[in-house]
């Protein structure tokens, strides 16, 4: 199928889904009113900036710890390994919620931290952190044996192999995993609201509170979380298509 | 005699169940080419890989003019620097052009970023009009010869070359052996694990044969292809010849 051919069958494919919905809607005799979430654009506008302040801070403490844990994991020292082993499994195991709870009325009392929205975001963070060193650890570890050893038999040192010949390969194997964790903890931000962080989804709730108006309220709170996120799978396609050198082809089931 | 270059002293190596080296003795000397031909799994690759330590023997050492390899005062790192290896499925650097796998060591480990010697080397093994093309657009055979002069541009006191042309087309196998002949015309110290009998007839000093993990009889080829001594060297040599 031609490029051109394939855009316009996805186009209209979308505008049926979109058809649907609406219709759907309109059946349903619901009227709309986004006059109260115009009214209260102020809180969406404040709820959002936490939300992307939350995410992005959040997503670079996740990578600054995750290249700790995936190099712990890669350690040829086996406690160190079974450390970083711990820390994914305990971490990836539990619910972002609960251990956001935990977190904020379990442990930041203990230790005298009272900022919800700093505690919200590092736990974020460490959150983040078991699953980006889980994508960093895998990109390495996809880089063909035979390229770690040519770069010792050339008598490159550990480190170099991995900065100059590992690592670059990795790299672009490692960004459309790391972009869709960015979709994932832009989304789970959301869950900041149950420790009573005012972000997005909380502008939201207060809003549809407010004017009954629920619907509206969280239809444009949905819009407003698309709106990040479709951005961003776009954004690793473009990088994947660009840094990729081996020409894929594209496999359909 | 002089201090070899190369030397194996009762090396074995045990991987699980399979012994794939037992109380192996080699002696190389500078400038000797040695051809190791034997059966797969006979032990041909993981001694080279010994050499350089890729391989840590089980027992025995292995010396490199005189010092010991893995033990040695000069650390592995020195003494891969100064042992060139050439892999049977080349393990070119896919995100690196051709010029850049031959210089990316010497940048590295000697600190010389030296472009004209990287250049002379790929027009030495014939693909210098190839400096800016990445491994993935090359031939098989242009891939092992960047992967020669990758090796070369170390400047290696010994080539160790692992099966380097079994995984060519046929018709690319001609090429790599002119480069690899070259060399031994050059006084290079080689050993080499191959199945190319005629090239191991013409170039090598001494062919080793290997039988689960054992050299089971070496000489100079004539003696080992014309004249074995061990049954099991005829039975290998009436297979493949």
């Amino acid at each position: 199928m031609t490029r051109s051919r394939e855009l316009l069958v996805r186009v209209g494919v979308t505008a049926v889904v979109f058809g649907l919905l609406i219709g759907a809607l309109a059946l349903s005799r619901q009227t709309f009113d986004f006059g109260s979430v115009w009214a209260h654009r102020g809180l969406y506008l404040k709820g959002l900036g936490v939300t992307l302040l939350a995410t992005v801070v959040a997503y670079v403490i996740g990578l600054t710890l995750g290249v700790g844990v995936a190099l712990a994991r890669l350690s040829r020292t086996v406690w160190i390994r079974h450390l970083g082993d711990l820390y994914v499994e305990l971490i990836r195991g539990t619910p972002v919620l609960v251990l956001l709870l935990l977190a904020y009325f379990g442990i930041a009392p203990l230790i005298g931290v009272d900022d919800k929205l700093v505690v919200g975001i590092v736990t974020l963070g460490i959150f983040a952190a078991a699953y980006t060193g889980e994508i960093l650890r895998a990109g390495i570890e996809s880089v063909e044996r035979g390229q770690f050893e040519a770069a010792r038999s050339l008598g490159l040192s550990r480190r170099q192999t991995l900065r100059y010949v590992v690592l670059p390969q990795a790299f672009k194997r490692m960004i459309p995993p790391l972009t869709s964790e960015l979709i994932a903890l832009t989304k789970e931000t959301s869950l900041l609201y149950a420790i009573g962080v005012f972000e997005l989804t909380a502008a939201a709730r207060a809003t549809g509170a407010h004017s009954y108006r629920t619907l509206e309220a969280y239809v444009v709170a949905a819009g407003m979380y698309l709106c990040l996120t479709i951005p961003l799978s776009f954004l690793a396609r473009h990088l994947e298509r660009r840094l990729g050198h081996e020409a894929r082809m594209g496999v359909h089931l | 005699m002089s201090v070899p270059r190369v030397e194996l002293r009762g090396v074995s190596r045990t991987f699980g169940e399979v012994r794939a080296l037992v109380d192996v003795d080699v002696r190389v000397a500078e400038g000797e080419k040695v051809v190791f031909i034997g059966p797969s799994g006979s032990g041909k690759s993981t001694l080279l890989r010994c050499v350089n330590a890729l391989e840590m023997p089980d027992e025995g050492e292995v010396f490199l003019d005189g010092e010991a390899v893995v033990a040695g005062t000069k650390g592995i790192d020195a003494i891969r620097a100064e042992v060139g290896m050439v892999f049977q499925h080349f393990h070119l650097f896919p995100h690196l052009t051709a010029l850049e796998n031959v210089t990316l060591a010497p940048r590295l480990v000697r600190r010389q970023a030296d472009e004209a010697t990287a250049l002379a080397l790929l027009e030495r093994v014939g693909v210098a009009d190839k400096r800016d093309v990445k491994p993935d657009l090359l031939s098989g055979g242009q891939k092992q010869r960047v992967a020669i002069a990758r090796a070369l541009a170390m400047e290696p006191k010994a080539m160790l070359f692992d099966e380097p042309t079994s995984a060519l087309d046929p018709e690319m196998v001609g090429e790599v052996l002119a480069v690899m002949r070259d060399l031994a015309a050059e006084g290079m110290t080689m050993l080499v694990a191959s199945h190319e009998m005629g090239f191991a007839r013409e170039v090598a000093d001494r062919v080793c044969f290997l039988d689960e993990g054992r050299i089971v009889e070496q000489g100079p080829p004539q003696q080992v292809f014309d004249a074995p001594r061990e049954a099991r060297t005829r039975a290998f040599l009436s297979m493949v010849l």
